[in-house]
């Protein structure tokens, strides 16, 4: 039962991740990456984590994929294209690179340790994950914050427009 | 109790800073949007975090937030390094973005945030600790790199870094996650290595693989071979100050991270990583230095060679992987970094002013002709640091190298340090070409005017300081010294310390 | 019947695969910053599956800060997409090199 709900799920990620790469619109891309997010997120309950699935949710496929669905239309490209033609070279060379990848990770996770140890029910939950958060992982909780504030100040720095200086836009070319 | 007044010590450097990019950033909304005012508060901030930094340190070295990052003498040295890569760009800067419309306050807070990153990377002693400290470097590096809107150039070095990053973090991430995996849920180096010590000789293929994923990504920080080729590109387009911030700073933190993480957490492994790493710092060193000889532009020059500097500080790396060399080979890569950063940051500083005169965003080598005959000064502070890069006595430079190669030969890397030796004479070739067009080429283009004292000062600072390091190294070599001991054994974990 | 571990880390295997596949092969900057977030992803199974397995909570607090780390990342790295595009109006990275990729 769990065996075939795992392989519905992991077969439906893997399809909407291919489609994610040779997808022509961006638009496509963007829905099919939420897809095989929330399937994730249904791994996770799966998995016993479901503080870790709910963030799935709500982070990644509510709020970072939001962000992308805004930008991609934001820029309305025009010329969508089919797995882009062109260097062709730097596209053997990337199927190359990640077959390269698939075959070690493979082999690497093949027969991998399974200790199989007992469930233990309380330990995904927020209760559990935040005493060690705000324990063991103090510093580096605080270092995200510090990560944060960073992005803020660099996507201000980067993209405001300054009123009194548009004219010299372009001054090296 | 989750942390006392000794792990707050710990971190008293990255609070004085995170402090100050607050304040930099409430002076310029708020007060003034002068950039010599700016300025000057991020420069007297970063002395009084130096004064903190070295007053709060621990005379023991000791772990820090449950193990998740160290406080020993190595990660002193390296803060304060790094401090000095932050405050000798912030002194070069105002000479380079004279644009009213930039945003000083905004660009300090960013650099200072940038090094806060850095810090926790050259301390980290956990996985955790350690993917924070990379990112948030790389973010603000992606932001650093692309901060001159009116270049196409600087977008475009920002783009190629943000992939080329993002992507390298994939996999520095992907190997994590193996490595953790495989040794029964450990992110402690060592924990790690205590872990690993238990399979005796049937290391599973699992733990290789994650190795393997995050030496690519920790490579790729360090622009080492054959992840190297988005530094060239990423350092012409940046702006300099930036790129000279670039040069020195991340790659001492990646550096410093790197050879902790094999020391600490993958000891047991040298036999695997050993090898890997011995090709990889030969093809960086030799790759490095001969694409440098073609380049014509001088950041480009720059560039390469500090590809090739990372070839030679991978040596100390491999040397740290034998335990009874460790405390040798980090406290030479320890005044390898002192020295290194100097003489890097010096260099782009004259590149800035020589650009001056030009003004077309090209930095090219044939704008250093003559430049002796009008600038003599300036002159022979680049030929100084012309000649400590190459690594000529009695310069910092030379004994920077001679401490690592000498590390790295009592390790038994002979014939490694015979390759590392051909290409300082390689090397010596590009770096002397630039005193020869200075001082035997007739004059060609005017010399640039500075418009602030402050550069002046880091250049005289700069020399004046790789000579006397050159002259007399040992109070530094005590310094480095004892930092490097401190990486030689890992403290005893959390685990270890609440049994006894 | 249950899935094993091996089966989690072959399926992530499997999506980490195909994140590098999109980064090395696509043109489109947009479509290269989602294969990253694919790779990401990848990793964040990996980590979960281990720490269901071992058990060990620390592998989902690391996915916690994982996603802390793409969030910042994605805001920046679509403020750096925006602003080449308001430069060369395309994100095709091929069209705006200047400089070698």
């Amino acid at each position: 039962m769990e065996l075939t709900l795992f392989a519905l799920v992991a077969l439906a990620a893997v399809a909407s991740a291919l489609m994610v790469v040779i997808g022509k619109n961006p638009v496509y891309s963007v829905l099919f990456l939420v897809t095989t997010f929330f399937c994730l997120a249904i791994l996770y309950v799966m998995l016993g984590a479901p503080f870790v699935a709910a963030l799935q949710v709500i982070v990644y496929a509510g709020a970072i994929m939001v962000l992308f669905l805004f930008v991609v239309m934001l820029l309305n490209l025009r010329h969508p294209q089919k797995w882009d033609a062109g260097g062709s070279t730097r596209r053997w060379i990337g199927f190359a690179t990640a077959a390269g990848v698939l075959l070690v990770s493979l082999a690497a996770v093949k027969g991998a340790f399974d200790p199989n140890a007992p469930l233990q029910p309380e330990m995904g939950n927020a209760e559990s994950i935040g005493m060690a958060l705000f324990t063991r992982f103090l510093l580096p909780f605080e270092i995200g914050s510090i990560l944060l504030l960073a992005a803020i100040i660099g996507v201000v720095t980067l993209l405001k427009r300054d009123n009194s200086k548009v004219a010299t836009k372009g001054g090296e070319a | 109790m989750f942390f006392n007044l000794s792990d707050l010590f710990a971190i008293a450097p990255e609070i004085c800073l995170l402090v100050l990019a607050a304040v930099v950033l409430k002076t310029e909304l708020f007060f003034t949007r002068k950039p010599t005012a700016l300025q000057g508060i991020t420069m007297a901030g970063l002395l009084v975090t130096m004064g903190v930094t070295v007053m709060t340190a621990s005379e023991f070295p000791t772990g820090a937030f449950n193990g998740m990052i160290a406080a020993d003498g190595f990660t002193l040295f390296l803060k304060v390094v790094l401090l000095g890569v932050a405050l000798l760009t912030t002194l070069m800067s105002r000479e380079y973005f004279d644009d009213a419309a930039f945003r000083h306050g905004e660009y300090y807070a960013l650099l200072l945030l940038t090094t806060i990153g850095m810090m926790t990377l050259a301390a980290a002693t956990d996985l955790v600790t350690l993917f924070l400290g990379v990112e948030t470097m790389s973010v603000g590096l992606y932001v650093l790199a692309g901060l001159r809107h009116d270049r196409p150039r600087s977008s475009e070095a920002s783009l190629k870094y943000l992939l080329l990053g993002a992507f390298a973090s994939g996999f520095l991430l992907y190997g994590m996650a193996l490595l953790y995996g495989s040794t029964g849920g450990k992110t402690n180096f060592a924990e790690i290595a205590a872990a690993i010590s238990r399979f005796g000789d049937e290391t599973p293929k699992v733990l290789l693989a994650g190795v393997g994923l995050i030496l690519i990504g920790l490579l790729f920080k360090v622009a080492a071979f054959p992840f190297h080729f988005w530094s060239p590109d990423v350092y012409q387009g940046s702006p300099t100050p930036v790129t000279a911030f670039m040069s020195a700073g991340p790659k001492a933190a990646a550096i410093a991270a790197t050879i902790r993480l094999m020391g600490w957490a993958l000891p047991d492994l040298a036999a695997v990583w050993g090898p890997l790493l011995w090709v990889v710092a030969a093809l960086t060193m030799t790759v490095g230095n001969i694409i440098a000889i073609s380049q014509k532009d001088i950041k480009r020059m720059l560039a390469y060679s500090s590809i090739s500097h990372a070839g030679y500080l991978l040596l100390a790396v491999l040397a740290a992987g034998d335990q009874s060399i460790r405390d040798l080979a980090a406290s030479g890569m320890l005044f390898y970094l002192a020295a290194y950063y100097l003489m890097n940051l010096g260099a782009f500083a004259v590149a800035i002013l020589v650009n001056r005169a030009r003004d077309n965003g090209d930095y090219h080598l044939d704008d250093y002709q003559g430049m002796a005959a009008q600038k003599p000064m300036y002159a022979l502070a680049m030929t100084v640091f012309m000649i400590s890069l190459a690594g000529i006595p009695p310069t910092a430079g030379f004994f920077g190298k001679l401490f690592v190669f000498s590390a790295a030969i009592k390790a038994g890397y002979v014939w490694l340090v015979a390759i590392a030796v051909l290409n300082s004479v390689v090397s010596a070739f590009y770096y002397l070409r630039i005193v020869v067009l200075m001082y035997m080429k007739p004059q060609t283009s005017p010399a640039g005017s500075m418009r602030s004292p402050a550069t002046a000062v880091l250049i005289g600072f700069c020399a004046v300081a790789i000579v006397v390091l050159g002259l007399i190294p040992g109070g530094i070599r005590n310094l480095a010294n004892s930092g490097g001991s401190s990486v030689a054994i890992p403290p005893p974990t959390v685990a270890e310390v609440s049994t006894k | 019947m249950k899935p094993t571990l091996e089966m989690y880390l072959i399926l992530s295997a499997v999506l980490f695969t195909i994140g590098v596949t999109g980064v090395l092969t696509r043109r489109n900057a947009l479509i290269i910053f989602m294969s990253v977030e694919l790779m990401l992803n990848a990793a964040n199974l990996t980590l979960v599956a281990y720490s269901r397995f071992l058990p060990d909570i620390s592998g989902q607090i690391f996915v916690f800060f994982v996603m802390a780390v793409a969030a910042a990342e994605v805001a920046v790295g679509l403020a750096i997409i925006v602003a080449i595009f308001r430069q060369k109006e395309s994100v095709d990275i091929d069209k705006v090199n200047l400089m070698k990729w």
